[in-house]
């Protein structure tokens, strides 16, 4: 009989999170059901209630700033010349060791290109051997057969960079066919790949048939993430982003994509305006995690100097993640995004979805506004709002 | 802090996805009662992107999601998984 895998989990204020990697699920357990599954009851649970979990379920890993590309809808400003601010791996190691006693469950290990970095199966080992499952996404130019055996096991799922299919070239680089490749070499090797698309303009009707691709190879998922005004894409931000109309469509496109090729498709947190604009069930959000912004919340960002963000997005003003046990509790850095639902103006404070979309990408709302506070000015809600102000 | 010793099932939390018919159960009416605990929220997969975080939008597409089944059977499972985690560190 086979030995099933250990599962992991820890205590919260509601009752527990338990976290499996076959099949990958994270499961928020109430007191209750917590306690019928072993695990011991903890002082936690005469705490108040509240919305930060008590640790990051995922952190965000920035290992690099260099990349043999130098796309125009980089949220970094990455570049082959860059990089010289990165931790080393010996650097990585304690900064590990914290996010472990904290009791993260996922890393997801990206860049720059994470692959430009010779160590990186020894960070991504650092991090397995401390109980932590490391996830990475890559756009694939650096992956051979050697590497993909290796990854296959290694992590937890694999996501490659295709923001369109050949020859259709957007974001001033020609990814697709790395990443494409890449992706067969994983698959070949028996690793769990996705796909990162990245939705803009230019290439939102390209969008059907890199998930018809996805399908048809046996792609485990499509990720489609809305573009941040942040990094290098701020330049041209109010030219590449979504229209209106695409914004409003984005949803249902995901669910009729998802339906017609028999893939699951997501939307990142940041389209949950375009989500709740549908009026979908609250309650099935919230149970599904169909979420919106949750920086600061359960997701941490760290960015290749080891400092703190509520988000990658975010500007980086938290403390050393190696201090992540007091600065997850006292740095200022989160409040933006811990406070937003007690604050939150109109029209996201009588809005049905405001403590499931949480007011939309702050990363967005701090660009266009120019506050940390304000509401996503590309919500339809908000911009409807907004013109008969 | 966890201790690694103590038998908390893993495969109860596989009927979380859908497909996978009585997810492990001898048979479907071997579940036990339902549990008095709930699971509050589940989250499905992994997030490999390292900028933001994916949700399953495919949740709306699943027609038990609708009617809290899901969540419900999961319970269940866990409860008859946790049971016979149990039984084996025990024999």
């Amino acid at each position: 009989m086979s030995v099933a895998p250990a599962p992991r989990w820890r205590h919260e204020r509601f009752g527990a999170i338990v976290a499996l990697d076959e099949p990958p699920v994270l499961a928020w357990v109430d007191q209750t059901l917590a306690t019928e599954l072993g695990i011991p009851s903890s002082p936690l649970w005469e705490a108040p209630a509240r919305e930060a979990l008590v640790a990051p379920v995922e952190a965000h890993l920035t290992v690099t700033r260099r990349c043999n590309l130098a796309c125009t809808h980089c949220y970094q400003e990455s570049a082959p010349t860059a990089g010289a601010t990165d931790l080393t791996l010996a650097e990585w190691l304690p900064r590990l060791d914290a996010l472990a006693r904290a009791q993260v469950f996922h890393v997801a290990i990206g860049g720059g290109e994470a692959l430009t970095r010779p160590d990186l199966l020894a960070i991504a080992e650092a991090a397995r051997a401390r109980g932590i499952t490391p996830n990475l996404t890559t756009n694939g130019a650096f992956v051979d057969a050697a590497f993909a055996a290796r990854a296959a096991t290694l992590f937890g799922q694999i996501n490659v960079s295709v923001d369109a299919l050949p020859p259709h070239r957007v974001f001033g680089a020609d990814k697709a066919p790395d990443g494409m490749r890449a992706a067969r070499l994983l698959l070949a090797a028996g690793a769990r790949v996705g796909v990162n698309l990245v939705v803009a303009r230019a290439n939102f009707e390209a969008i059907g048939d890199v998930v018809a691709w996805a399908a048809e190879a046996g792609i485990a998922e499509v990720e489609l993430l809305r573009l941040k005004p942040t990094g290098r894409a701020r330049h041209r931000y109010l030219e590449e982003r979504l229209t209106r109309a695409q914004r409003e469509r984005l949803f249902p496109l995901a669910l009729e994509l998802a339906t017609r090729h028999g893939i699951p498709v997501k939307l990142d947190c940041s389209a949950a305006p375009f989500v709740a604009c549908h009026r979908p069930d609250p309650e099935r959000m919230e149970q599904y995690d169909v979420a919106g912004c949750i920086g600061g919340l359960s997701l941490l960002g760290v960015d290749e100097r080891g400092t703190t963000s509520a988000c990658s997005f975010y500007p980086g003003r938290g403390d050393d993640v190696a201090e992540l046990a007091q600065g997850w509790t006292d740095s200022p850095a989160y409040a933006p995004f811990r406070d937003y639902v007690a604050r939150a103006a109109e029209p996201c404070r009588s809005c049905a979805y405001l403590t499931t979309c949480r007011g939309g990408c702050r990363a967005v709302a701090l660009f266009l506004t120019g506050r940390d506070d304000a509401p996503d000015p590309e919500c339809p809600r908000v911009e409807d709002h907004a013109a008969h102000a | 802090m966890p201790d690694p010793a103590r038998p908390l099932d893993v495969e109860k939390l596989r009927a979380l996805l859908p497909g996978l018919g009585t997810a492990g159960l001898p048979a479907a009416d071997a579940a036990p009662p339902p549990s008095r605990g709930r699971v509050l929220k589940l989250k499905l997969g992994f997030n490999p992107n390292s900028s933001s975080v994916g949700t399953t939008v495919v949740v709306f597409l699943w027609s038990l999601v609708a009617s809290g089944a899901v969540l419900a059977f999961t319970s269940a499972v866990l409860a008859h998984r946790f049971a016979r985690k149990r039984d084996e560190v025990s024999e």
